[in-house]
């Protein structure tokens, strides 16, 4: 005999205890590492997920402007394939002559790829890849459109544009904007074939992709031998982004330094060495056009001769404007090559007027008068210095202002140089300093850069303006002696200011300089200073400042596949009650068999075994149990974990792909969860065990295993709970109210389940004290009433197990009742102006920028012209004219990131960043959770704090309170990182966090700071749409059916919120189902001490069964008594999670459903009366003598 | 060996105040005097048992067990006390059921540091003695109330103990049994030169024994006219009158 063979015999011949107390462990091991698992999956899922979806490529560079494709061959990547990546709409064209409607589908990416995209891997399928005329689509997009092999989309994507499209010059029309391209669909590949899903910014939902031919969407864009984004693979970013400063050229950067040979290439067309009338007309300087021969052929070395004359070198930008660092290093280069420069702003003013006559449309030259030839001066004879107020008009003898005095005020009308949605025109004064000779360096054309459209006219009637200008004004004006000008001299300035002045009425987020001059003050060659100062530059100018950034999209994609939200932490907090509640099954399942084995641990201390020894072999035994029990649990983990991620792709709001979440399994979370599981398992064993320590080993003979109260008398043990009940509450009550001051998310959950679990303790502290207390009520009467009433007191007899039994069941209640607390829907007030809709009840989205304010002239008129296009329905259109009167708009500005919204399972690394419009901001609205506001103005309206300004340069921003708290980890007054334009880190300070908001997706900042820091943002991609509530369908489909090629997609804002919601709930959802587990685990412990009641009194009933009880007696009796640790456990849960969410309640943040609720707590109680009458049924009918023999 | 109690109480806590079971109690006992301990039920003849036991602690008064008091010791010295020195059976054997009859014989030894061998080779000689040699292997289950008994009586001897206390060890068997369950106790009790005490309700268990005394108010009285009664049967067993 030994020790071992006890145990093995202990554990074998309990084998119905035992397992009872093994499968309670397996249960809890398969919970807590089930929702470990959960986590697993998830991240493994995003991983893999990522890695599909990212095929080969570790680095993107993604360019706002196109660059060479060849770039993508000095990179030294060990794989790098140059493509374009537009987003925008499809359309699937009905065949000809079918009456079918046009299908649009928007938000899908278009990709121009060859090759050397596809993947070829050894092992992989190879694709034909159709390289003439067609594209490939995937399945997912092939379903949405509805398209079949063969037939032809069209796909609108947006053109890229030179001269930024806000800009006084900047082309905003549709035709400009938006390129329509037709494409047979040649290959439709399914979603799970090798690069089919490819996408930078991974996420679960398959993109609707389209592959076009590379060299056809180039030809398709103009953008021949370009491309947008290059994708490699291998290398560092660092090294990648060193290759890439090597490898950049001037025209990778939009710029050309022009000399007098390049300015004849760039004429020269056909490249054939001279100059046809076609090349040069319009084009070259009068004194240049007067050299051509017979023919009207112009020779090189006349242009060269020309330029060389004129004696200086122009850095010019194929955007018009020349960025501010590209300046900055030009001065720098300049300084280094010995070249004196000259930046140079050079704009169009829409007329120059003394008062009495005037200039239409006029080029002026804002410059630094005083320079030296070549590069100057510009002032008038006996003028030394132009100040900033001053203008000097060229010495045009046909000039309406030739008469105007020297001193007169001349007044400057121009557009305003940015244009937000609608152009202003603006005035400037200034005193006429005098005239210049319009000959020498004031005769020169070329002080302007190219713009195509107008620069290469030959007349202003052939000028084709920008959306800016009004083409019949220029009509009525550009006559007589302004087209004759215009006919000789072109685009030489009518005027000159300083450089100061200029670039403060022209200066704009773009850049506040066309060109910068240069000139060799060495008498050097211009061709030899362009070499060395384009060799200066290139040294000088940094890829991150022109937006050249590889980024490290797998590695930043992979940190981001840990996930938004840690779900195994989310679903370990979701478990928390049901491994509770298992656990307490356990000990509630030991104990019942350390009951059932009293006598025999009497025996061992009555033959001299020591208490320890017992103990420690009673925990040995456990801790086996714990260990078997363990490794059982988490084989049912893994099972457990796959039904979770069931319930949780059944759940997410419109489904996930079946593809996706697929369980993945860790040696880590196995090992964590069994060392967890097993660990608190044999604390609650010896937990359990703990009580026989303290009953005398005869009494434990006699079966007893509840202590005699000897030591302390009873009425102080009741004092004493009734102490600890008081405390409980007192400390309840103290830190309810700590969740209003707590800003920060976990606190505040912390401090709400801390309120709630104080108050539970408490409850269940006074429900000890009751139970302990002498003083109950006397049983008496007769009937029903009567034996309830024996069925309460008989509740009492044990305190310890019915305090358990009603804490497992408070515990189940309080998390049904707290979850249902807090599950939220769009209210009825949502469309209220203080509500999360801010009152406007129509959001929209759109792929390709709108330019226009769409509450404007400009915006409507595009709305109007766009429905005319489509519908040509004049009866139609009078009427959608007629509502959109009664439709305001606020458009906001979109910096494309990552979706911070719950809807994104990834964690966002880079948000979306929104640039709200000044109406908004005054206008206020919208519901807040909390804020920095400190002053009444702000108060009044948080929107106020975007204008804030902070001493550390932080940029104020305001959030959606859920985004913030939980996707990205931050807090009100908690800085967000990301970087600015030129990938520059930047901190954005949370200054207020909105409620129930529409605004999920991303954070919002002032449109002024977000024009600062993300100049090259142009145009508006996110609009807050209110309408007259009768209107909001006709308003959403005329906005579809206006912008639809755009990817403009209208959403009902109530819908939207509830797609936000929808995910709160399922999380809530899903701690129900959890809870369910909780409860039924509770119901199983309400049997377990139920049968460990009726086999403790089984001589007892069967006696009342001898005196004459029926069976319904006896059934109502223990019924009544474990139908009151029922009510008990669900009234004291219930309750304390009401008190616990009073708050959040009182704060209008959750409404209580009160039919659902009590329906829930009544299916509750139903269940556990029937489980109780099932192990009663089973228990009632075993034979009556023997079981009085044994009393 | 001597057995010495002087001054024995023992008091109950209820919720109604404390209950006296043995009051001012003396008895002494030399090794190999045996006694039998009569009364009715609930005047704390078990509670003296589970006194002299150790199992139970007095409310005052001393036990003297060859000279030492064993309520002085610590909870594992006096656990070890018992394991050597005193020997138990009960009315219901308590018997493990998941062990075979030799294992539950040895049970004790579990936690002592005597030799194995040895102790099962007296274990073997025990059940020799007792009359089960041929069920050495055998469950509880599968033995009848008497041999259940003496499985019982084997294992409290198993490490020579001193004292054997026997608390109603006849209670549960019909008199045929009961008798030879008792007289084997007796003789193994002076084979082993033991001190024994036996609580029962039987006189005529009580009449083999050499001395017996009647429990009544809290303490130990010779009976009454030196007439034996049978105050109260325990089941089964009918209730005779001398």
């Amino acid at each position: 005999m030994s020790f071992a063979r006890l145990l093995l015999r202990n554990l074998l011949y309990h084998w119905r205890g035992n397992g009872a107390v093994l499968l309670g462990v397996a249960v809890g091991t398969a919970v807590l590492t089930g929702a470990l698992l959960v986590g697993d999956s998830l991240r493994g899922s995003l991983r893999g997920l990522t890695e599909e979806q990212l095929g080969w490529v570790d680095h993107a560079l993604v360019s706002g402007r196109f660059v060479r494709a060849d770039l993508s061959t000095g990179l030294g990547a060990a794989r790098a394939a140059p493509v374009i990546l537009l987003q925008g709409a499809a359309t699937r064209l009905p065949p000809d002559g079918s009456s079918e409607l046009p299908r649009r589908v928007g938000h899908i990416t278009v990709i121009g790829v060859d090759d050397r995209f596809w993947p070829n891997r050894p092992g992989e399928v190879a694709l034909v890849v159709p390289k003439r005329n067609g594209v490939v689509i995937n399945a997912a997009l092939a379903n949405d459109l509805g398209v079949t092999l063969g037939e032809t989309i069209a796909l609108h994507v947006q053109r890229s544009s030179g001269v930024p499209r806000e800009t006084l010059l900047g082309r905003r029309d549709e035709q400009s904007i938006l390129a329509r391209l037709q494409f047979p669909v040649q290959l439709i590949i399914p979603d799970a074939a090798p690069g089919a899903r490819f996408n930078l910014n991974p996420s679960p939902a398959t993109p609707r992709t389209v592959f076009v031919p590379l060299r056809l969407l180039q030809e398709g864009l103009g953008e021949r031998g370009r491309v947008n984004a290059i994708l490699t693979q291998g290398e560092t970013a660092e090294e990648l982004q060193a290759n890439l400063k090597k490898h950049l050229t001037l025209d990778d950067w939009g710029l050309v330094v022009l000399d007098p040979a390049s300015r004849f290439a760039r004429l020269d067309r056909d490249g054939d060495g001279k100059l046809s009338l076609s090349e040069w007309k319009g084009r070259v300087p009068q004194a240049v056009a007067n050299t051509a021969d017979a023919d009207n052929v112009v020779s090189r070395q006349a242009v060269v001769d020309y330029y060389s004359r004129r004696g200086y070198l122009s850095l010019e930008s194929r955007q018009l404007y020349l960025e501010p660092t590209t300046v900055k290093a030009a001065l720098a280069a300049a300084e280094e090559a010995h070249l004196r420069a000259a930046p140079t702003l050079v704009s169009l003013a829409n007329s120059i007027s003394d008062g009495a006559n005037s200039i239409p449309y006029s080029v002026v030259a804002a410059l630094d008068p005083a320079q030296a030839a070549p590069l100057g001066p510009f002032l008038p004879k006996g003028v030394e210095r132009l100040a900033d107020n001053e203008i000097v008009l060229s010495g045009w003898p046909q000039s309406p202002l030739k008469d105007t005095p020297v001193g007169s005020k001349i007044t400057l009308t121009y557009f305003a140089p940015e244009a937000h949605g609608t152009t202003v025109a603006r005035t400037a004064e200034f005193t006429l300093a005098g005239r210049i000779p319009l000959a020498g360096v004031a005769d020169d054309p070329d002080l302007a850069p190219e713009f195509p459209g107008i620069t290469d006219k030959t007349a202003p009637g052939e000028w084709e303006p920008p959306s800016s200008f009004d083409r019949k004004d220029i009509d009525a004006k550009m006559k007589g002696v302004h087209e004759q000008y215009w006919r000789n001299y072109r685009t030489t300035p009518k005027a000159f200011v300083t450089l100061a002045k200029g670039r403060e009425i022209w200066g704009s987020r773009f850049g506040d300089t066309t060109s910068v001059r240069l000139a060799p003050e060495d008498g050097r060659s211009l061709e030899g200073a362009a070499a060395d100062f384009r060799t200066q530059l290139l040294e000088r100018l940094k890829p991150e400042d022109g937006g050249f950034v590889f980024d490290p999209v797998r590695e930043r994609a992979l940190q981001a596949s840990a996930g938004g939200n840690d779900f195994g932490g989310l679903f370990l907090g979701f478990s928390f009650f049901l491994i509770a509640a298992a656990l307490l099954l356990v000990g509630l399942l030991f104990r019942l068999n350390l009951d059932r084995r009293a006598s025999e641990i009497g025996l061992l201390l009555a033959t001299g075994y020591r208490r320890r020894i017992v103990f420690v072999l009673l925990l040995t035994e456990g801790a086996i149990l714990a260990a078997v029990g363990g490794l059982a649990g988490l084989a049912l983990a893994v099972l457990y974990s796959r039904l979770l991620l069931e319930v949780l792709r059944g759940l997410w709001p419109g489904g996930l792909e079946p593809s996706f979440l697929r369980p993945y399994v860790t040696v880590s979370s196995l090992a964590i969860g069994f060392v967890a599981a097993f660990a608190v398992s044999v604390l609650t064993i010896a937990w359990a065990m703990q009580t026989l320590r303290k009953v005398a080993p005869a009494a434990l003979l006699a079966g007893e295993t509840t202590a005699a109260p000897e030591a302390t008398p009873t009425g102080r043990r009741r004092l004493w709970s009734a102490w600890v009940a008081l405390g409980f509450a007192a400390l309840a009550v103290v830190h309810l109210p700590l969740g209003w001051l707590r800003h920060g998310s976990e606190m505040q959950a912390m401090t709400f389940f801390g309120s709630g679990f104080f108050l539970l303790i408490a409850a269940l502290a006074a429900t000890w004290a009751w139970m302990r207390s002498t003083r109950q009520a006397a049983v008496g009467g007769h009937g029903a009433a009567a034996l309830a009433k024996l069925g309460v007191r008989n509740a009492a007899r044990h305190p310890l197990r019915s305090l358990l039994t009603a804490g497992l069941l408070a515990a189940a209640a309080f998390l049904l009742v707290a979850v249902e607390s807090f599950r939220r829907r769009a209210g009825d007030d949502f469309l209220l102006p203080t509500s999360g809709s801010g009152g406007f009840n129509l959001v929209a989205e759109s792929d390709v920028p709108i330019y226009q304010d769409l509450n404007g002239k400009e915006g409507r008129q595009e709305i109007s012209d766009g429905v005319e296009r489509r519908l040509h329905d004049p009866q139609a259109l009078k009427a959608l004219q007629e509502t959109l009167k009664d439709v305001s708009v606020e458009q906001f500005r979109v910096r494309a990131g990552d979706d911070a919204s719950c809807l994104n399972l990834y964690q966002p690394r880079k948000p979306r960043l929104l640039g709200v419009p000044s109406s908004l901001v005054d206008r206020g609205g919208f519901r807040f959770a909390d804020s920095l506001a400190r002053t009444p103005d702000e108060k009044e309206d948080p929107w106020r704090l975007l204008n804030r300004t902070f001493d550390d340069g932080a940029v104020p921003v305001i959030g959606e309170a859920n985004t913030v708290k939980w996707m990205l980890k931050g807090d009100l007054g908690k800085d967000i990182s990301v970087t600015d334009d030129q990938g520059q880190p930047l901190k954005l300070r949370v200054v207020a966090l909105l409620s129930d908001s529409v605004f999920q997706s991303g954070l919002l900042m002032s449109g002024t700071n977000f024009l600062r820091l993300y100049p090259s943002s142009e145009g508006y991609n996110f609009f807050l749409i209110r309408t007259p509530p009768k209107d909001a369908d006709g308003v959403q489909r005329a906005l579809e059916t206006a912008l639809g090629e755009r990817g403009f997609e209208v959403t009902p804002s109530a819908r939207r919120l509830e797609a936000y919601l929808a995910v709160e709930n399922m999380y809530l959802s899903t701690f129900q189902v959890l809870g369910g587990f909780g409860l039924l685990l509770g119901t199983l412990g309400l049997a377990v001490v139920l049968l460990r009641s009726v086999w403790e009194r089984r001589g007892e009933l069967a006696l009342l069964r001898a005196l004459g009880y029926r069976h319904r007696a006896l059934a109502w009796l223990l019924l009544s008594e474990n139908g009151f640790l029922l009510l008990l456990g669900l009234g004291i849960g219930s309750v304390t999670a009401l008190l616990a969410v009073a708050p959040h309640l009182l704060g209008g943040e959750g409404a209580i459903p009160w039919p659902e609720l009590l329906g829930m707590l009544a299916a509750v109680l139903l269940v556990g009366l029937l489980v109780a009458a099932a192990a009663l049924a089973a228990t009632l009918r075993a034979p009556l003598v023997p079981a009085l023999r044994r009393e | 060996m001597s057995l010495r109690v002087e001054h024995l109480s023992k008091d109950y806590p209820t919720r109604s105040g404390p209950l006296p079971v043995l009051r001012d109690l003396n008895l002494a006992l030399d090794r190999g005097e045996a006694l039998a301990v009569m009364g009715p039920s609930g005047s704390g003849k078990s509670t003296l048992l589970h006194i002299l036991g150790t199992l139970d602690r007095p409310t005052s008064g001393r036990i003297d067990l060859d000279g030492k008091d064993p309520f002085a010791l610590s909870e594992p010295e006096l656990a070890d006390f018992r394991n050597r020195h005193i020997g138990f059976v009960f009315q219901d054997h308590y018997l493990l059921p998941q062990c075979s009859v030799l294992e539950n014989v040895l049970i004790p030894t579990l936690v002592s540091r005597e030799d194995r061998g040895q102790a099962e080779a007296w274990a073997r000689q025990l059940l020799e003695r007792v009359g089960l040699a041929q069920r050495l292997d055998h469950r509880p289950a599968e033995l009848s109330g008497g041999e259940r008994q003496r499985v019982a009586v084997a294992r409290a001897l198993i490490h020579h103990p001193a004292l054997v206390l026997a608390d109603e060890p006849t209670g549960n068997l019909d008199r045929r049994t009961a008798q030879s369950v008792g007289q084997m106790l007796l003789d193994l009790h002076r084979e082993q030169n033991t001190i024994l005490v036996v609580v029962t309700h039987s006189a005529e268990l009580a009449r083999q024994f050499p001395r017996q005394m009647e429990m009544g108010d809290g303490t130990l009285q010779p009976p009454d006219g030196g007439a034996l009664t049978e105050i109260q049967a325990p089941p089964g067993e009918g209730v005779r009158r001398p």
